[in-house]
């Protein structure tokens, strides 16, 4: 994040992914397709650009899809923040991690998040954990997340290796 | 000159049979190739003819085609527009009626939903600037849509009835029993589910559940369930869902009376907020949502009287 140009990418995916996700996916995609993007976006960013990126987004999104979630416990401000330190810390630890191990990561992430919110919002009371929930709303959560990230993933690869090396 | 057309007459009237007479060897080849040719530039004159009005000109047609065609679609660009607008102004001026029944609702247009999937929820455009605060009923035409989860200065969010956050005191239509109604139950928990069970929880994704009902209760699958109007939030004998099963355990002082909710939040458009708040002064005429819901179903009449066609005299 060294060139204006990053700021104002940035910028423009924070401001506009709220009526992404609100307005414009919704028309392209049935209900259970849409992916909570803020979660998929901070863990690429984590991942890619490391955790100091991933935190600030993370921190920022966070506090975004707060302001328009109906569970009003601050879930997203203490989830996201983490996604990104997280994901930013998986290349420190595996220093050699392939393309194929992160997709599998990925998908290892989304669903670690999706059972944490779940289980936060039961316990809040705003939600039944039981197996319907399980099958109608974690599952296809975490394949339409994973299944974005792996997009985003896949597309910001290689500039993202490079970025790391400088 | 005079006698000889006057005997030529006479002849022709006096021996008609002369007209009769076979033709002779000499004449008939004549007729005959006389005839045939007649026919031939008969034919190709026909031939002609139909070439050019059936190939040659119908470049005319297919250029008036392609015109129809374009003119086809526009029209049922315009029918759909209209029936639309139509569409959009009866669902209008419903929920604005319904709206005008309570002295502070408040018509809210739905500009979204939740940003998590975990919750059945709408984001709307009014907020505390027209008086709206957390914990507000949204109801609709249809029933009760939910309450008001959080409220910023011009967008709010609800939380559906069926959700299980929502708590309601409701009350039996028909028997009068009152009890509480709270939401969050999965359709999965009701299974095995009968046909007229299966129909009614059909693309519901939560059930909600009447507590506190006596066992010796009048309930019966099918009754309707409105609010009772004791939380102060919610008018009274507003319908909130149908019964779709009633458990009487034997061990158990209370039914289980399980309801489906009477309102789905993918089909609403609009719904009316019973704000408590009081609306804050600098927040302009332009908030106030009659004028608003006016001025749109005024917009939404010009559309369709720009839609109707010209009536000449």
């Amino acid at each position: 994040m060294n060139r204006w140009s990053d700021w104002l990418l940035a910028l423009v995916v924070a401001v506009s992914i709220i009526p992404l996700q609100l307005r414009i996916l919704p028309i392209l995609l049935p209900e259970v397709w849409i992916p909570h993007l803020g979660l998929v976006l901070v863990f690429v960013c984590g991942l890619a650009l490391g955790e100091g990126v991933g935190v600030v987004a993370g921190f920022g999104l966070g506090l975004l899809y707060d302001r328009f979630t109906a569970g009003g416990v601050g879930l997203n401000l203490l989830l996201l923040p983490l996604v990104g330190a997280g994901a930013a810390l998986l290349p420190r630890l595996l220093p050699e991690i392939a393309m194929p191990q992160k997709l599998i990561l990925l998908g290892v992430f989304m669903l670690l998040a999706e059972l944490f919110s779940a289980v936060m919002y039961s316990m809040a009371g705003f939600l039944v954990f039981d197996f319907w929930l399980v099958w109608h709303e974690l599952i296809p959560a975490v394949l339409m997340n994973s299944l974005w990230g792996a997009v985003l993933l896949l597309y910001a690869g290689d500039d993202a290796r490079g970025r790391q090396e400088i | 000159m005079w006698a000889l057309l006057v005997c030529a007459v006479a002849l022709f009237i006096l021996f008609p049979q002369t007209r009769k007479r076979p033709m002779s060897l000499i004449e008939a080849p004549f007729v005959w190739a006389s005839a045939g040719l007649v026919s031939i530039s008969d034919g190709i004159a026909k031939w002609s003819g139909n070439a050019w009005h059936e190939y040659v000109a119908l470049g005319d047609v297919y250029r008036d085609n392609l015109q129809l065609h374009a003119e086809i679609n526009a029209l049922q660009e315009e029918i759909t527009a209209s029936r639309d607008a139509v569409v959009r102004l009866d669902t209008l001026e419903k929920n604005l009626g319904f709206s005008s029944t309570f002295p502070k609702g408040v018509l809210a247009q739905v500009i979204g939903g939740d940003a998590s999937h975990w919750f059945d929820a709408l984001l709307v455009d009014r907020g505390e600037n027209v008086g709206i605060r957390s914990g507000d009923a949204v109801l609709s035409p249809l029933g009760v849509v939910g309450r008001v989860a959080k409220a910023t200065g011009n967008t709010a969010e609800i939380l559906a009835v069926h959700n299980r956050g929502t708590v309601i005191p409701v009350r039996v239509q028909r028997s009068r029993h009152s009890g509480i109604l709270v939401g969050g139950l999965s359709p999965s928990t009701l299974r095995p589910l009968s046909a007229t069970e299966r129909a009614a929880v059909e693309g519901v994704p939560l059930v909600a559940e009447m507590r506190y009902i006596h066992r010796s209760a009048d309930v019966l699958p099918g009754d309707v369930v409105v609010t009772s109007g004791l939380s102060g939030r919610f008018p009274p004998g507003i319908p909130v869902g149908t019964v779709v099963r009633v458990v009487r355990e034997k061990t158990d002082a209370f039914l289980k009376v399980y309801v489906v909710p009477a309102t789905r939040l993918d089909t609403l458009e609009q719904v009316v907020i019973i704000a408590t708040g009081t609306p804050r002064t600098d927040a302009g005429p332009s908030v106030d949502s009659a004028v608003a819901a006016r001025e749109q179903a005024s917009e939404v009449s010009g559309e369709l009287a720009g839609d109707e066609p010209e009536q000449k005299p």
